[in-house]
């Protein structure tokens, strides 16, 4: 389970998350949507411990980000947005390294063989970083985060650029990860995608967040009839969170 | 530390064995390598033959010295600048500079973040290390020489306090990086107090030396005042032992004691800044973030060698959003719209060397006219014009293959290859024309001895040479588009020179033989090589042309 309570960052003076507050539970899907600059990848840094919360609580099982980092770290596992993997490794490389970073080399080479084999990996297994393609990085990236066995999954954007099959094989992954009761949080600006994979959704604007729930409570939010979707959704709810931000000021 | 060490040692592996298998990566890492054997093979016969301290003795002891003073001196207030630099930066910028897959994929990782700046630090120690060696035997070797001294054995001393030195300034630099970035509003005071120190130190510098210079007038003598103040002395005192010590051959060849009790006092302070550093609890991924992504865009850029790459990288920085200065009116229309682009671009894109192509010739020209006594030379300096347009000309080469980067918008144009070649050529002409001009009219203004028929001769001349050599180099540029590509880069350049020192000639041999041999005034002699230079322009736009009609734009 993730738990995240009372997040505030500053980056110096700019607030960029303003006391977030959320959980995602064991075997559950949860979607952070929200505009550009919303502060999504800015929580995400903070659960992967890359940079520092100025205030709040992280907890990954029940273990405290800001006590046991390293401990917290080796329960989550994160697919950046676009990544940039280290060129002058090889696919196999790659993996491996990310595997001893984790201390699970334990049953390496099968864990390899069968991400290599899932995202069309395993024929450019021997092949240098740099020569792959933009979506075939992006499948890299995923196959890492899935190397050790994480407790949660933070992942940021994780299906741009990347082609049918491989969005197909990393929405299973999800779908494993949730079976074996792990947590999984998706960053994402794909809303439909959300909507059929998340069980819930957290809809952040300017660093809070101003919806949450099922996508039938984010109906309820929004005052909209079940029929309406998650783009209905959202444009209305941070649309109305606008005019009520613009209202307060005047 | 495994993890890190099978990261470090999997990369350099790699790194050779792709060098090794691309022939386009090994044909200039032997060149290199082959130049870097000869000089240093050169810089051991140069050890070995060269007389030990004491040996000879010294012939005019008194001038080195006086060069040693000189040099200590200009060494100390060298580093005390750029020390401040270093720790100004400190606080509004990041210092620690990780690369983006470390950002991306080791700093989420479960490996200690003492870890990864402890293999940073060090993978940073050896290559500083590396350069401070490499430049004292490149440069140090071949200055001793000179002096009739030896690099060897005191020219490890030097390496040895300035490797120290620099491990001290960025152990610091790193360190109040940390922490102003998590602590700023705690520590604020504390930061003011330290840039209001630096600003006086280095002020007091200046102040002495200029008032020094003012009133004697000796730029010796001043530069020894301004390293001699005492508050800079006091503030910068690691860098004053630092330059007393880079010193040492020289020192040791005017038979003085070299100061190993300040070589300690460095090496002690470089070790207990790296630990300060280690013993940070502050998150220091956070810091490199910004300056991370920033360093990883301007290094791909300057990898690329592409201007225009880092003249938008430098704009993005200072945030710039709208553009400023003058307003470019559109003109045109098909090709005529792209020539407006082309010059409106290049506007934002360089302003500033157009300030120079406005404020430099006039400079430059009263320079030459107060140095030069020769009326004769004097008259003759609208020849200069000629070269001017040569190194102008390939500087265009590496604007036309940024606007390459957008091959596939100008190839969808309904406009004509021959036409978005001669867009290409004449927006780089009109430049040139530009400085030519200025450089013309300052020389009419300043210098009455060039107030004849050749440099109106000249300016035209010059003008229509630049156009055939402007279109010279576009054909390299089309054959060799990729900027990213090393070997692509190096082929341009080569054959980019080549192509523009053979438009040279026809103007050479026409100049030679109408205007030396058979004595032509200068009007008669450039009609020719107008006329020339125009057929060999209009030749090159057809050539490249033809290229950009069957240029591939995925190919880039």
């Amino acid at each position: 389970m993730l738990k995240v309570d009372g997040l505030v960052k500053y980056y110096r003076k700019t607030l960029a998350v303003d006391g977030i507050s959320f959980t995602v539970n064991d075997g559950e899907i949860v979607g952070l949507v929200g505009p550009n600059g919303a502060g999504k990848t800015t929580v995400l840094r903070c659960v992967t411990g890359i940079v520092q919360m100025t205030q709040g609580r992280i907890e990954v099982d029940g273990v405290d980000l800001e006590i046991n980092e390293e401990a917290v770290k080796r329960l989550i596992a994160f697919v950046p947005e676009v990544p940039s993997p280290y060129e002058m490794l090889t696919v196999y490389e790659h993996l491996r390294f990310i595997a001893m970073a984790y201390k699970t080399l334990g049953n390496f080479d099968e864990r390899a063989y069968e991400l290599m084999q899932r995202f069309d990996l395993y024929d450019r297994r021997n092949d240098f970083v740099l020569s792959l393609s933009k979506g075939m990085k992006q499948k890299l990236a995923i196959a890492c985060a899935f190397v050790h066995d994480a407790r949660a999954i933070l992942l940021d954007e994780p299906l741009i650029g990347i082609d049918p099959k491989g969005a197909k094989e990393l929405k299973n992954m999800i779908l494993d990860t949730k079976q074996r009761k792990g947590s999984v949080l998706i960053s994402t600006h794909m809303l439909d995608t959300a909507e059929h994979l998340c069980d819930r959704i957290i809809i952040i604007q300017k660093g809070t967040i101003i919806a949450e729930g099922t996508l039938e409570e984010l109906h309820q939010s929004a005052k909209m009839g079940r029929d309406a979707s998650l783009e209905d959704v959202f444009l209305s709810l941070t649309e109305e969170s606008k005019v009520i931000e613009a209202t307060s000021v005047s | 530390m495994k993890p890190l060490l099978y990261l470090e040692y999997r990369q350099t592996i790699n790194s050779i064995k792709n060098t090794l298998r691309s022939p386009k990566r090994l044909i200039p890492a032997l060149f290199v390598a082959a130049f870097a054997f000869a000089w240093i093979m050169q810089t051991v016969l140069l050890l070995a033959n060269a007389p030990r301290p004491g040996q000879f003795g010294w012939k005019t002891l008194g001038a080195t010295v006086h060069i040693e003073s000189l040099v200590h001196s200009g060494a100390f207030l060298l580093l005390s600048f750029g020390t401040a630099v270093f720790i100004f930066q400190a606080f509004s910028t990041g210092s620690l500079i990780f690369s983006i897959p470390h950002i991306d994929f080791l700093f989420p990782t479960p490996i200690s973040r003492r870890s990864v700046l402890l293999m940073k630090l060090l993978r940073d120690y050896v290559k500083y290390t590396l350069w401070i060696a490499g430049a004292a035997i490149f440069i140090g070797a071949p200055v001793m020489q000179t002096l009739g001294g030896s690099l060897y054995p005191y020219g490890l001393v030097s390496i040895a306090a300035l490797v120290a030195y620099l491990l001290f300034v960025i152990n610091v630099t790193h360190t109040l990086n940390i922490i102003f970035t998590f602590s700023f509003e705690r520590f604020k005071q504390l930061g003011i107090a330290i840039k209001i120190l630096l600003i006086l130190a280095i002020a007091s510098s200046v102040v002495v030396g200029t008032w020094h210079f003012a009133s004697t007038g000796s730029a010796d003598f001043s530069l020894r005042d301004a390293a001699d103040s005492p508050v800079i002395k006091t503030v910068f005192a690691p860098a004053d032992w630092c330059s007393s010590l880079i010193l040492s051959p020289v020192t040791a060849l005017n038979a003085q004691k070299i100061r190993f009790d300040k070589l300690l006092l460095l090496w002690v302070l470089a070790f207990v800044s790296f630990m300060a550093l280690l013993s940070r609890k502050e998150n220091i991924y956070e810091p490199s973030l910004g300056v991370s992504v920033k360093v990883a865009r301007m290094k791909q850029a300057m990898r690329s060698g592409d201007a225009t790459a880092l003249r938008v990288q430098t704009l993005q920085e200072k945030g710039a959003r709208r553009a400023k200065l003058l307003f470019f009116p559109q003109f045109g229309q098909g090709a005529t719209a792209l020539l407006w682009k082309n010059l409106l671009v290049r506007y934002r894109m360089s302003w500033g060397q157009l300030l120079l192509i406005a404020f430099l010739p006039p400079a430059l020209v009263i320079a030459i006219q107060r140095l030069v006594v020769w009326e004769e030379l004097l008259q003759n300096l609208p020849f200069i014009l000629v070269y001017m347009a040569f190194l102008l000309s390939i500087t265009v080469q590496p604007q036309v293959r940024a606007e390459l980067k957008h091959a596939n918008i100008l190839k969808a144009m309904p406009i004509s290859a021959w036409n978005v070649v001669f867009v290409q050529v004449m927006s780089g002409t009109i430049y040139l024309a530009l400085g030519t001009a200025a450089f013309a009219g300052s020389m009419w203004l300043f210098v009455p001895a060039t107030r004849t028929s050749l440099l109106l001769a000249c300016t035209i001349g010059s003008i229509f040479l630049g156009f055939a050599c402007i279109s010279a180099t576009v054909i390299p540029a089309l054959l060799y588009p990729d900027t990213r590509d090393q070997a692509q880069n190096v082929f341009c350049n080569l054959l980019g020179v080549s192509l523009v020192a053979v438009a040279l000639v026809p103007t050479v041999v026409l100049g030679v033989i109408l205007g030396i041999l058979l004595r032509f005034s200068a009007i008669v002699v450039v009609i020719p090589v107008c006329v020339i230079n125009a057929i060999l322009g209009f030749a090159g736009i057809g050539v490249s042309g033809a290229i950009f009609r069957r240029f591939d734009p995925s190919g880039d």
